[in-house]
Parts: structure tokens; C-alpha cells; sequence
């Protein structure tokens, strides 16, 4: 079934993106209202009509955000509550809208790729490579296979910080900051191997920078350290009873919602874009239980799947001269919390029109229907197990709408 | 007890900052000289200001590691604690995540007497970071008033100063301290609090 992936402002009129997650085909469509699909406010940046209030009930609304110290970014949660339990809740987007998308516009590529990395800095490797995706005519299978890497090593680190925020909701203070320690372990090699912690700089048009891939050698350690405290975390039973059935989505919550990414990967559904996307020989990771537990055992896997990618390719400095298409193309990575979309339009070898939408942007609206029946102290399990964050899904669009 | 076996068996990583700073402990991507052109802006009237560098690698400047990236206008007189409230109008979330990994075992700032509070009402200083997007700046500067006294504010980063969408922090609330990098280390960051604090660092 075709998943909606987004929806932008184009020539007066609303362009959508469908997605069939098994052949990897995308729809690009212009409609005059919005599609009728729950996720579609959400896709241009509306959450009101996700707050549905029960006939008859005597809760009380509180908005946590946006200068929460427990949220710790600028965005929002307005929650109905009545007592522990949480009534109706929707996250609050627009806090996080800087114009970014318009500043990557009537530039040389280069430059609109350095804007483009800031543009949801944690997951720049992805939001490039999606971008350079859309846009190289002649791709080079080696300068792929680099890319490919330092898409994976950046799921590490956002997988390990992940776990390291569920542990530390757990108050299993030790195990939260081995995790802590791991995820600044891969800031540290990817700023040795490409002279940045985030990797800005390295993604260009034809071409990725590698400073010294010898440094790589290090995550030998890096894995064996993994492995030995993945084992003793679950053992943990305070953590695992805290994820178990918190913040629990069945499979035809994803379908409806059209929610994507490790959500989607947790309750069964298989959309994963790397499935499709010929760098990659992968079959994708799933647990079927729909809960915090389950993403996170699917985060464990894919680190184990992670470092079996990183050992199979030859990261090295790779230079090609891949000509530029021009008119409108399409873009897909998967993150580390679900797939990143990049349409964009080239003229005149530089992007007139971009449309972005990160996983966060949908899969904050599954959050929203997870939590809902929840209590307040399951709130924490239940929102770090998507790693989503309000700058990504705060991205939309720039140029005439 | 085998959390504790471990711990023990992979000793002290915790920096060693303000004794010694390592190679590990800083990022080579910040600008050493100025560049002849700047598509960001960080040439103003032909100056290269360094707080408005995004490090995006597109110009002829070399780049490479460096400690003391801070401009410290205004520090306060404080010898022991500092409370620093953190305050997000407009991040990529790298800014975050390199905030946060202060209290990581690698960092561990409380041993500096540094602690983070989860309200404006507890702080010293309000440590800033992004471009200030529009619903953003009347709750950065509701934080600033909700401050006691003394108070300062200390910017992290090249949105905060001006890159990428063109505003700055210090049009909306007084500025004491910069921090440049895109996004600044969490050994910068460190540098940039013992400063502001008043404590004498190298």
C-alpha cells in the first residue's frame, strides 16, 4: 500500500508524494485540497486537528515546551490530562521555522548543500545524501558505497543516543552514560575521518571528503564494547519492564497514520527505504510488538547490522564528475528515525524550488496516538524511542508556494 | 555489580580540561586565518568575523583545531558554582547534542562546579543557541527578564550570530559572550562558561 510521504505548496496547488515502501516507486501528484489521509495537516505543518478532545471529560490542558528543561529544544506538547493519565495530546510545530529552505535556494550546489546540513544537523549525512540522490545525473557506485558508510556511522551515534536517553528515563545511571560515552566515541571518529563531528563538508556533488580513514579502525573496539553492554542492559529488568507495552502502535496505527522509520520497523511494518535503494543489499529489521521495547530492540539490531556495512566498504576519499539533472527530482535516505525526503528543482545548475520532510515531522503525530492512555512518567520511554527532534520537523519548503 | 566491573575496568576518560586539552577533545573544522571570500557573510567590510563562520569548507581559508574560540565581553565575579539554564531559539540540534554531551562521562562539567537548571529562575547564565526564529524570540526574552541578578548570556554557535537567516541574539537581548563553530565543541563550550564565570583558565 502506498504510504502519503508529503505534501508541499507548488503553482497554487498542493503537491503530494506517494510512496510504495516495496518497489520503492514515488507518485508525485498536484491536487487543489488535501489528500484524505490523517497524517496530511501534519505534512504542512498543522497539528490542531490531531487534538481531539473526549465528550464528557474533566481534563486539564497544560503545554510542556518550548523552553522545557526536560524537552531541551524549542518546541511544544500540548497535552489534555486529567490525573497521571494523558487524555489527548499533539506536538506544537513552528517553533524551529528559521527559513532555511529558502537560504538553500539560487545558490551554487556546494553552498546549498553547507546550508542544507545545518538544516537538521544530526542528520545531515542523510538529508545529503538524499539531496545529492535527487540531483547527480551519473551516479558513481564507489562514491555511493562512502556515502552509504557515513550514513551508518551516523545511525550509530544516533542510535546509541537514543539508548542512552531510555536508559538514563530508567535512572540506570551507569548504563546511560557507557551509552553516552559510545555516541561521543563516533563524534570523535567521524571528526578524525572527515575533520567534523557531524560531518558537515564531507557530502558534495560527485565527490566525499575523507581525511584519514585509518582512524575507522577504531570502531573494532567501539563494536565490542556495544555487544558486552547491550547484554547486560537486557538483563536489565527495570528497563525492560518501563518499555514493555509503553507507548504501544499496532500495525494498523502505522498504516493509517503513515508513519515510517523505526516506528513503523517496530510494530511489523517493513518500510525501510534502504530496501530499495540499489547501494544497499538489505532486508529490514522488524519487531512486531509496537511498543518502546520493541524500537529499541530494532535500534540494537541495526547497530549489529551497522557495523557489518561499515566492515564491508572501502571508506576512502572518492572524486567523480557526475553531471547535474535538472528540473524536479526526488531524493530518499534513511535516517537513524525513519526516511528523510529531499524534492527539489534544478534550473540553470542551481535549485530553484526544495521541499524537505524528515520522519520526525510524521512520526511525532504516531508518538502523539502511542502515548495517548499513558501516564506522565511514561512519557519519557515513550518519546526518546522515536529520537525524533523538532528542528527536522520543522522543515518544510522553500520558494513560491 | 558488573556495571560497576566495568566501569572500573575502563578507568577515568573524563577530560583533563582546564589542565590540558587533547587533539580528541576539539574538531579540526574551525577557520585559522580569514579567507579572501565568505558566501556566508562572515566577511563584514572585508573583516573576517569568525563567530559568524559556519566552517563549510568552500573558501581558501586552512582549517584546524582551536581552543580559545570565546569573546568573553563581561564576565561575572563567581569562584565556585555556576548554574546555566539552556535555552533553544532555533537550532539544527547539533548545538544540543554538543551541550549535552557535557555531562557525558567524556566532559562531566559538574566536576567544574557547572550545573545545568531546568529554569531561567535558577540561572546565572542563559546559554543560547540558534538562529532566533520568530516564535522563539518572546520566550528568549521572557527568559532573560526571569533571571536574577547578576545575570549573564552567552551565545553559542554561528546562527546565533548571524549566519545562514541574518539574525542575531543581541537584537533581541544583551550579549555577553560568544562562542564561535558551527557547532562549537563541547571543550569550547566548557572554556566559554569558566570564562564567563570569572575563573581564570588558559
Amino acid at each position: 500500500m502506498k504510504a502519503l510521504s508529503a505534501v508541499f505548496r507548488k503553482n497554487g496547488r498542493y503537491l503530494t508524494v506517494w510512496l510504495d515502501y516495496k518497489s520503492g516507486k514515488a507518485e508525485l501528484e498536484f491536487t487543489d485540497s488535501l489528500p484524505n489521509r490523517k497524517i496530511a495537516p501534519a505534512l504542512i505543518g498543522e497539528t490542531e486537528p490531531y487534538m481531539k478532545i473526549p465528550p464528557g471529560t474533566n481534563a486539564v490542558p497544560l503545554t510542556f515546551g518550548p523552553a522545557a528543561g526536560g524537552l531541551g529544544q524549542a518546541g511544544a506538547f500540548e497535552i489534555l490530562t486529567y490525573g497521571e493519565r494523558i487524555v489527548a495530546i499533539r506536538p506544537v510545530y513552528g517553533y524551529k521555522r528559521r527559513g532555511l529552505e529558502k537560504a538553500m535556494l539560487n545558490r551554487p550546489i556546494e553552498e546549498s548543500i553547507a546550508v542544507l546540513e545545518r538544516a537538521a544537523g544530526n542528520f545531515a549525512m542523510a538529508y545529503t545524501y538524499a539531496f545529492l540522490r535527487a540531483i547527480e545525473a551519473n551516479p558513481d557506485e564507489e562514491v555511493w558505497e562512502v556515502r552509504k558508510a557515513l550514513l551508518e556511522l551516523e545511525r550509530l551515534y544516533n542510535h546509541f543516543n537514543v539508548i542512552h536517553k531510555l536508559a538514563g528515563a530508567a535512572s540506570q545511571k551507569v548504563a546511560t552514560m557507557h551509552f553516552h560515552a559510545l555516541e561521543e566515541d563516533i563524534l570523535r571518529i567521524l571528526s578524525r575521518l572527515l575533520g567534523h563531528r557531524y560531518g558537515f563538508g564531507a557530502n558534495r556533488p560527485g565527490e566525499v571528503r575523507i581525511l584519514n580513514p585509518e582512524v575507522l579502525e577504531r570502531l573494532k573496539a567501539v563494536k565490542r564494547e556495544f555487544h558486552t553492554l547491550e547484554e547486560e542492559l537486557l538483563k536489565s529488568k527495570i528497563l525492560i519492564d518501563r518499555l514493555h507495552s509503553t507507548c504501544r502502535l499496532t500495525r494498523e496505527d502505522i498504516i493509517e497514520l503513515d508513519a515510517v522509520g523505526i516506528a513503523a520497523r517496530g510494530s511489523g511494518v517493513p518500510r525501510d527505504v534502504r530496501v530499495f535503494d540499489r547501494v544497499y543489499s538489505y532486508g529490514p529489521i522488524t519487531c512486531n510488538d509496537g511498543d518502546a521495547l520493541a524500537r529499541m530492540m530494532v535500534r540494537m539490531e541495526e547497530i549489529g547490522r551497522a557495523f557489518e556495512i561499515l566492515e564491508s566498504v572501502d571508506v576512502k576519499s572518492v572524486k567523480s564528475d557526475p553531471s547535474l539533472r535538472e528540473g524536479i527530482h526526488l531524493g530518499l535516505a534513511e535516517a537513524a528515525h525513519g526516511d528523510v525526503l529531499v524534492l527539489v528543482e534544478i534550473k540553470g545548475k542551481r535549485p530553484r524550488w526544495i521541499g524537505l520532510r524528515g520522519a520526525s515531522r510524521v512520526n511525532y503525530i504516531a508518538f502523539a496516538r502511542g502515548i495517548t492512555g499513558n501516564i506522565f512518567t511514561d512519557f519519557p520511554f515513550g518519546l526518546e524511542s522515536f529520537g525524533l527532534n523538532f528542528a527536522d520537523a520543522d522543515l518544510w519548503q522553500g520558494g513560491e508556494e | 555489580m558488573m556495571w560497576i566491573i566495568r566501569g572500573l575496568r575502563k578507568g577515568v576518560i573524563t577530560s583533563r580540561y582546564p589542565e590540558k586539552v587533547s587533539d580528541e577533545e576539539l574538531s579540526p573544522s574551525f577557520p585559522l586565518k580569514a579567507p579572501e571570500e565568505c558566501p556566508f557573510g562572515a566577511l563584514e567590510d572585508g573583516r573576517f568575523n569568525p563567530k559568524k563562520c559556519i566552517s563549510c569548507r568552500l573558501c581558501d581559508a586552512p582549517f584546524g583545531r582551536k581552543l580559545d574560540v570565546e569573546d568573553i565581553k563581561n564576565p561575572l565575579d563567581f569562584r565556585r558554582s555556576l548554574h546555566v539554564f539552556f535555552l533553544d531559539v532555533g537550532t539544527c540540534h547539533a548545538c544540543n547534542r554538543e551541550v549535552a554531551q557535557l555531562h557525558s562521562p567524556y566532559y562531566d562539567v559538574h566536576r567544574l562546579g557547572i550545573f545545568f537548571t531546568p529554569t531561567p529562575k535558577h540561572a546565572d547564565v542563559l546559554l543560547v543557541a540558534g538562529c532566533p526564529a520568530d516564535d522563539m524570540i518572546p520566550i528568549l526574552k521572557e527568559a532573560y527578564e526571569l533571571m536574577p541578578e547578576p545575570k549573564r548570556i552567552l551565545v553559542l554557535g554561528a546562527c546565533a550570530n548571524g549566519s545562514l537567516c541574518g539574525r542575531k541574539v543581541r537584537t533581541f537581548v544583551p550579549v555577553d559572550g560568544y562562542v564561535a563553530g558551527c557547532p562549537p565543541t563541547p571543550v569550547q563550550i566548557t572554556r566559554a562558561l569558566l570564562k564567563i564565570a570569572g575563573r581564570d583558565v588558559e
